[in-house]
């Protein structure tokens, strides 16, 4: 299977519906809102979230192009529990959910591709459970570093460029901010990573992978 | 369409001379009934001190245009208890520089936990 035939097709099936911008904290889809569209992302960058009962955000995945989402929902239609934001400025075009239920099911291809993806977020959902678990709080920091390097770490060198700042990674880690920075600088004292202002530089992901296989 | 403007901690405080404080993160506005009026939230930039305090949490601030369910202006939501979010509108937004005191609707509408039907 040519995966940027796949694409090609996706982008191709999309591209005939609305396309909409979103700006930072626009909410696409509210929780406990059955979604009127399934969203495939041209650009940026949406986390879906849930609120904990002391009123934190729980950020649980991040959709960056060329994911198309809600669909838990298009498929079983299983009410939505969850929110959707914009992250940054985003496009997306918007199709209704039974078309790209079609569309997928008539494009083999398309239906494969997207169970790889979902296996792949799948993996990434049981280690972090199973750090979650079982690890302690610099395993879920480093686990999260690693996550966040692999899905949208910006190459330089031998390392990435990430845009995230402690209480980022504190919301995903499901960590006290105050925690996370106790966490960060023993990292950057072990030469992992360095923090520039709202960024954080991971010196080598494979390093990092190394360390966090060490952690369970 | 829903935007989130702002989030963060809220204190709710009360002075010695009986006026409600309200903290979100670093802005400060005294809370206060106006008769025939209702709720008030005004600008405050002088230092408070609490005599005691009335409630804490995190806040959610929110912008609702041409939502069927919400009305369209600013939503700000208050965690008030597990699960518990108590919403006020605030039909000119947040006191600023241009308007130092602005209305506070209390609603039973909330975006952050809806209630299922």
């Amino acid at each position: 299977m040519d995966l940027l035939v796949v694409a090609q097709k996706i982008e191709t099936f999309f591209a005939d519906f609305p396309r909409r911008q979103y700006q930072p904290g626009q909410i696409l889809i509210q929780a406990q809102d059955n979604p009127e569209y399934v969203f495939y992302v041209v650009e940026g960058r949406i986390k879906q979230y849930d609120i904990s009962e002391r009123g934190d955000e729980v950020v649980l995945n991040t959709f960056k192009s060329p994911a198309f989402f809600p669909m838990s929902y298009a498929i079983t239609k299983q009410p939505n529990e969850y929110f959707y934001e914009a992250e940054v400025e985003t496009t997306a075009h918007i199709a209704p959910p039974a078309e790209v239920v079609a569309f997928i099911r008539a494009n083999p291809d398309v239906m494969y591709d997207l169970l790889s993806r979902v296996y792949q977020g799948l993996d990434g959902l049981l280690g972090r459970l199973a750090h979650m678990m079982a690890g302690s709080a610099r395993g879920r920091v480093l686990y999260e570093l690693l996550i966040e390097g692999r899905r949208f770490g910006e190459e330089r060198g031998h390392g990435v460029m990430l845009t995230l700042t402690e209480t980022d990674l504190a919301i995903h880690a499901g960590l006290a901010r105050e925690t996370v920075s106790r966490e960060i600088g023993k990292l950057k004292a072990e030469g992992l990573v360095s923090v520039i202002k709202n960024e954080m530089f991971v010196n080598s992901l494979d390093r990092l992978a190394e360390v966090v296989s060490k952690e369970l | 369409m829903l935007t989130l403007l702002r989030k963060g901690d809220y204190r709710l405080i009360e002075t010695k001379g009986q006026v409600k404080i309200l903290y979100l993160d670093d802005d400060v506005y005294a809370w206060v009934h106006a008769q025939d009026i209702g709720e008030l939230l005004i600008a405050s930039h002088v230092p408070h001190r609490a005599d005691y305090h009335l409630a804490s949490g995190r806040y959610r601030l929110y912008e609702a245009e041409s939502e069927a369910r919400f009305a369209s202006q600013q939503h700000l939501e208050l965690l008030v208890g597990k699960r518990h979010w108590q919403g006020y509108l605030l039909p000119a937004g947040l006191p600023d520089g241009s308007q130092l005191r602005v209305r506070l609707i209390p609603t039973l509408e909330c975006i952050t936990l809806p209630q299922v039907v």
